[in-house]
């Protein structure tokens, strides 16, 4: 996975981690080539790291507010096979750096909803997993989300901080809660799967406005109903 | 309803016990409070619950005995007229939330009150090296002259998520200006507000791109 663009070439963790993230499949969804192939008893990797937003001022995509070393990150990146990386930077225009995010975002989704779920056997079983997570987003929020008082300041950095927050550990918690709830529909109430579609638009938008850096407005809020998915309350409504 | 009826001074004392600079609250007439603090003068609060406050009913509400040092409007996202504004500056009465009641208790003299978001941006202007002086011409508005450029009239948002509809609300509201700022820190400026930011004439930026943008013309 070669990549010479100086300062906006990634590192070897960056490289491993984008590797991971792909599972060896081209991360464009209406693609997903495999990326490891055997050619006259040689096995070789097609992969190429594109950049989302282009490591030059003048490239595909490009944004100039970015540094070098920002567009050499994680964020910036994603593998795709060689057509696919052709193709979206010599089309800029229609791969705009908002479609290739998604692309990311989705194969990172599926890969999460194939791995990392379990079964559980009962709904207190299933609630006392999903219990660490909604508390951890729930304290994160409180600490440092936007409605507390460092709105009034516009060059606070603790927005960072809750930026760096809701991309570390908000965002994939939320992956993790879809996930256990999807694998573990059948102990869910006829209402609570109601709360689930919920979650799963808000958690949608959230992802779009944090990840994809999407601009188009609105944005379910988060249904407050998640906190007791699973509980005791929600027993006397289980079909199970 | 009266929009200066018990309730407001009723649920205003009510949350005013529980802050450590209270001593005592009482109320002493609709929508008014005498509030004791702990080693400070006592203070008078006007309550009330509008979604706009306007010249006419601030002097109304200014001119009822006893006088107030702080008029609390507890209605949400609550609009204050520019007459308004300028009617409380005169009159040396802050007009604000709980949330900036809460930050006037501790203060000797409750009547300099100045919210933070007004503190944080204020200072970001004096500072400004191409700003030659500012005017605050309403809640939101101000009137920039800059060094050899020509003046702005700016207003400052902090919507968590600004819209097109904050964009024609600020034009209803507040008239012309030349550029919108957005000074909430996780704000997300969308393509809708861009847009009708473009049809009014105006620009829209975040405030590391507004202070940028005064050292040069469009």
């Amino acid at each position: 996975m070669a990549c010479n663009r100086g300062k906006a070439s990634p590192d070897q963790h960056t490289k491993l981690r984008l590797f991971s993230d792909s599972a060896g499949y081209c991360q464009n969804p209406e693609c997903t080539r495999l990326l490891f192939v055997e050619a006259g008893g040689q096995r070789l990797h097609v992969a190429e790291i594109a950049h989302i937003c282009a490591a030059e001022d003048e490239g595909p995509r490009a944004n100039k507010a970015l540094t070098p070393k920002q567009r050499g990150e994680y964020d910036n990146l994603i593998l795709l096979c060689p057509t696919c990386h052709t193709k979206v930077d010599k089309a800029p225009e229609a791969f705009p750096d908002t479609v290739v995010r998604q692309w990311k975002r989705a194969h990172v989704n599926t890969l999460a909803a194939v791995f990392g779920t379990q079964l559980y056997p009962s709904r207190s079983a299933a609630r006392a997993a999903l219990l660490p997570l909604l508390v951890e987003n729930r304290a994160i929020h409180q600490q440092y989300g936007p409605d507390n008082d460092y709105r009034y300041n516009p060059e606070s950095e603790e927005a960072d901080l809750w930026q760096r927050k809701v991309r570390t550990r908000i965002l994939p918690n939320n992956r993790r809660i879809l996930a256990l709830l999807d694998a573990n529909r059948e102990l869910l109430s006829a209402s609570e799967h109601d709360v689930v579609e919920k979650l799963r638009q808000h958690i949608d938008d959230l992802e779009a406005r944090h990840i994809d850096a999407d601009r188009s407005g609105g944005g379910a809020r988060f249904p407050a109903q998640a906190q007791m998915l699973l509980s005791d309350e929600g027993d006397d409504e289980c079909d199970g | 309803m009266s929009v200066t009826g018990d309730w407001t001074a009723k649920w205003a004392a009510r949350k005013l016990r529980a802050s450590c600079y209270v001593a005592e609250v009482r109320v002493v007439g609709p929508g008014r409070l005498e509030v004791e603090r702990h080693g400070l003068t006592s203070i008078t609060i006007a309550t009330l619950d509008v979604a706009r406050l306007d010249h006419e009913l601030l002097q109304t509400v200014l001119e009822l005995p006893p006088e107030p040092d702080f008029v609390l409007n507890l209605r949400f996202n609550a609009s204050l007229t520019a007459p308004a504004f300028h009617l409380s500056l005169e009159k040396q009465v802050p007009v604000g939330r709980m949330g900036d009641l809460a930050g006037a208790l501790s203060m000797t003299n409750v009547r300099e009150y100045v919210d933070r978001e007004t503190k944080f941006r204020e200072r970001g202007l004096e500072q400004h090296s191409r700003i030659a002086d500012f005017t605050r011409l309403d809640l939101h508005r101000y009137r920039i002259e800059r060094h050899a450029l020509s003046p702005l009239t700016v207003v400052f948002l902090n919507d968590y998520e600004l819209a097109a509809e904050a964009i024609r609300q600020a034009r209803a509201e507040h008239g012309t200006f030349d550029v919108v700022v957005a000074s909430n820190p996780n704000a997300r400026i969308t393509d809708s507000a861009m847009e009708v930011a473009e049809q009014l004439g105006c620009e829209v930026h975040k405030w590391g791109a507004f202070l940028s943008r005064l050292n040069r013309e469009p």
